[in-house]
């Protein structure tokens, strides 16, 4: 029910900060670090309303210094994650980041973050607008909620 | 001559067909009786060893600091998973598929153990690991060691382990790892692997058949 709750209360604002671009970004969250983490992992669903091919080239947030988009593959038996240069959402299409897929690496953590905080990241469009999205921090410590996180799409 | 030839080759071609009709249902009969107890574990997700592997004697820490040796794997199941703490990934992911596992079969609490092994010895040190593996579930175990007598486990089990150098940030760099779930029966003997997609559901499914056979 909360999760349901933060998810819609963001999917209000992302539809607001993203009216000038073609992206809508929903079902954004944040993992909650365990404890001593150094890099969190961002998870999130971009769809592309218009009629052209979008590119994301840089992310950046006033609360990371880095972040990047991965891959996670699990080849022969081997999980490895591999960085994903330009991120794209193929015209009327939409691509999803969760968990043990494609993902964001949050490096450096300016303050510490904990379920109930939220982040503001800002994916910058190549020669178009930056969409500002309002990410919630999320607490996932069982399969079972991850689940029912990523039901109501 | 020709006509005579030819019944006694028929002769000997039936033999040999009789003869291996026999041999190969004689087959089927002992692999079936061999299988007996493991009725039913042909259809299950997990890579089953129809031969469960003795390990090799290995000394590691839990992250109490107490000596973590095949002793530590013997008298109940144990579920174990390598990674590392700075994996933001999948090693959480797993460690909650883990925790669900865990929740699944809490009427079997005595009989099951979660341990996660560090594959980053340079940054996990047992207090960081411990404080980790709690956040998921607080029985679970965190264990860590030298390089070498991790190495001397991961090589025997077949799970790897590489570091993956950042050059932008050193202190973040990166390591593929196995993303398997490893299964040691009670005898602390390498029993079976749940692979990726790994879901708690059938993970707890696989391991009640595979308990049951044992
Ligand atoms: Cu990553």
């Amino acid at each position: 029910m909360k999760l349901k709750g933060i998810a819609l209360l963001t999917l209000f604002y992302s539809l607001i900060a993203a009216a000038d671009s073609p992206l809508v970004v929903t079902e954004p969250w944040i993992r909650e670090a365990p404890p001593g983490a150094g890099v969190l992992a961002a998870y999130m669903v971009i769809s592309n309303r218009g009629t052209d091919t979008a590119t994301i080239g840089t992310i950046e947030s006033p609360d990371f210094k880095r972040i990047e988009v991965h891959r996670t593959l699990v080849e022969e038996g081997v999980a490895r994650m591999v960085p994903v240069e330009a991120l794209q959402i193929a015209a009327a299409g939409q691509v999803a980041l969760e968990p043990g897929g494609m993902h964001l690496m949050l490096y450096h953590p300016k303050r510490p973050l904990r379920e109930g905080d939220s982040v503001t990241l800002e994916l910058q469009q190549s020669d178009a607008a930056c969409i500002r999205v309002n990410v919630p921090v999320v607490r996932m410590t069982a399969d079972d909620t991850a689940d029912h996180h990523h039901h109501h799409h | 001559m020709t006509t005579q030839r030819t019944p006694s080759k028929l002769r000997l071609a039936l033999l040999f067909a009789v003869t291996t009709v026999l041999a190969v249902a004689a087959g089927y009969w002992t692999s079936g009786y061999l299988l007996k107890g493991q009725a039913g574990l042909q259809d299950l997700q997990a890579t089953h060893f129809n031969a469960a592997r003795a390990l090799q004697p290995f000394e590691l820490l839990d992250h109490t600091g107490k000596a973590f040796t095949n002793n530590e794997l013997r008298g109940h199941w144990s579920f174990i998973f390598f990674g590392y703490t700075h994996c933001p990934d999948v090693c959480p992911t797993t460690l909650s598929v883990l925790n669900s596992v865990a929740t699944r079969l809490r009427e079997q609490a005595g009989q099951t153990r979660y341990i996660f092994i560090s594959v980053d010895p340079e940054r996990d040190t047992p207090d960081k690991l411990g404080q980790f593996v709690s956040y998921f579930n607080t029985d679970f175990i965190g264990v860590t060691g030298t390089t070498e007598a991790i190495g001397q486990l991961t090589r025997q089990l077949g799970v790897i382990a590489a570091r993956v150098e950042d050059g932008a940030d050193a202190e973040n760099y990166l390591v593929d790892h196995t993303a398997s779930i490893l299964l040691i029966d009670p005898d602390g003997h390498f029993h079976a692997l749940f692979s990726p997609p790994l879901k708690a559901a059938n993970i707890v499914s696989d391991f009640t058949r595979i308990a049951e056979a044992y």
